[in-house]
């Protein structure tokens, strides 16, 4: 098998719990609610790209650790800038969730939109908006900034706060998840998936 | 992928800050609006025992005090499901049952009517926990009862 189609299987095989994510959403609301009128079509796309971008966040930690069935599949090098596309992809994806939510709420009154961006009197969202501020922070100076490596490292691992954050944003939250158990339990399982990822991966380097 | 995803952040911190600029000079009161739109449903439903659609669904249980939920009435799944179509709609929402007929004549679920009226004279539990506290706040306002 050439480098081209190993690298495909692998990213198929990567993007494998994110099709399974979206097989279990599906049977979650019917259509005919989900995208009734414009107001939920945009509560559709916004609770959908949160989802989905938790689930690129917790693939991209996983793969920031030395898989061996995978490294067999994909070189280290393919499996490096994934872990950096899907980890991209991830903020991009958890920048729109909010916006989109709260584009939702302008039919309401921009009052609501507003209140909504900023959560003070609601735990669970400014959980979730604190997480994706450090997370889109830490991008940017894993992006720029490579003067200082140990900075750097340290700012890098500070996206794992962001991910303690948005973990707890979705446990609490009421959304498709609090709607579905299993897609609940399976977004925290791809989401401890990662966090042990990380933990195995710091206790190695000891 | 770096560039777009910088682009993506300013783009988040623009619409974000028009978002916030919008609220902020938005002088309607929003928030009396959107008290008013909610509570005035829960309130046609609280304080109406002898008007508008709510005593017609009542008819085949005993009804003592069903509107402000002091005294619990239980209903069987039976019960429930003779009330199933959207004029006269009772549902289940974790073991407790509602009348919504009154909010579907309000009109005023974000996804219309047709999100609930399929629900009429059934268990919504799992589909309505996709709402908020406001959801359960409002939902709570047409409570008539418990599941035998």
């Amino acid at each position: 098998m050439n480098q081209t189609l190993k690298r495909f299987f692998g990213t198929i095989i990567v993007l494998l719990p994110v099709l399974v994510l979206l097989a279990i959403w599906v049977t979650v609301l019917p259509y005919s609610i989900r995208f009734a009128n414009v107001s939920m079509t945009l509560l559709t796309i916004g609770r959908l790209t949160g989802l989905v971008g938790l689930a690129l966040y917790a693939i991209s930690l996983v793969l920031h650790v030395r898989i061996r069935p995978l490294s067999r599949i994909m070189d280290l090098a393919y499996i490096s800038s994934l872990h950096h596309d899907l980890g991209s992809w991830a903020l991009v994806l958890l920048l729109i969730h909010p916006l989109v939510l709260a584009i939702s709420y302008i039919q309401m009154g921009w009052y609501f939109a507003a209140r909504f961006l900023i959560p003070i009197d609601n735990l669970v969202n400014l959980a979730g908006l604190l997480a994706l501020v450090v997370m889109a922070l830490a991008m940017l100076v894993t992006y720029y900034y490579k003067a200082n490596h140990t900075l750097w490292l340290w700012v890098h691992r500070s996206m794992l706060v962001a991910y303690f954050g948005a973990f707890l944003h979705l446990l609490f939250v009421t959304s498709d998840t609090s709607a579905s158990p299993l897609l609940k339990y399976y977004l925290l399982f791809l989401m401890a998936a990662g966090a042990v990822a990380f933990a195995y991966q710091r206790i190695s380097r000891l | 992928m770096k560039k777009f995803t910088t682009i993506c952040i300013v783009l988040f911190c623009l619409i974000y800050g028009v978002i916030l600029a919008g609220g902020a000079i938005s002088h309607v009161p929003a928030s009396l609006e959107y008290e008013a739109a909610t509570s005035a449903a829960v309130t046609v439903k609280s304080g109406s025992t002898a008007t508008t659609g709510t005593s017609t669904t009542q008819s085949n249980t005993s009804s003592t005090s069903q509107n402000t939920g002091t005294t619990a009435t239980t209903y069987s799944v039976t019960d429930v499901a003779t009330h199933s179509s959207s004029t006269n709609c009772w549902m289940i929402v974790s073991t407790k049952v509602y009348d919504v007929s009154a909010y579907i004549s309000t009109g005023s679920h974000r996804a219309g009517n047709s999100a609930i009226t399929p629900y009429c004279g059934k268990d919504a539990t799992s589909v309505f926990g996709v709402h908020n506290s406001s959801g359960y706040s409002v939902l709570s306002g047409y409570y008539i009862g418990t599941l035998k």
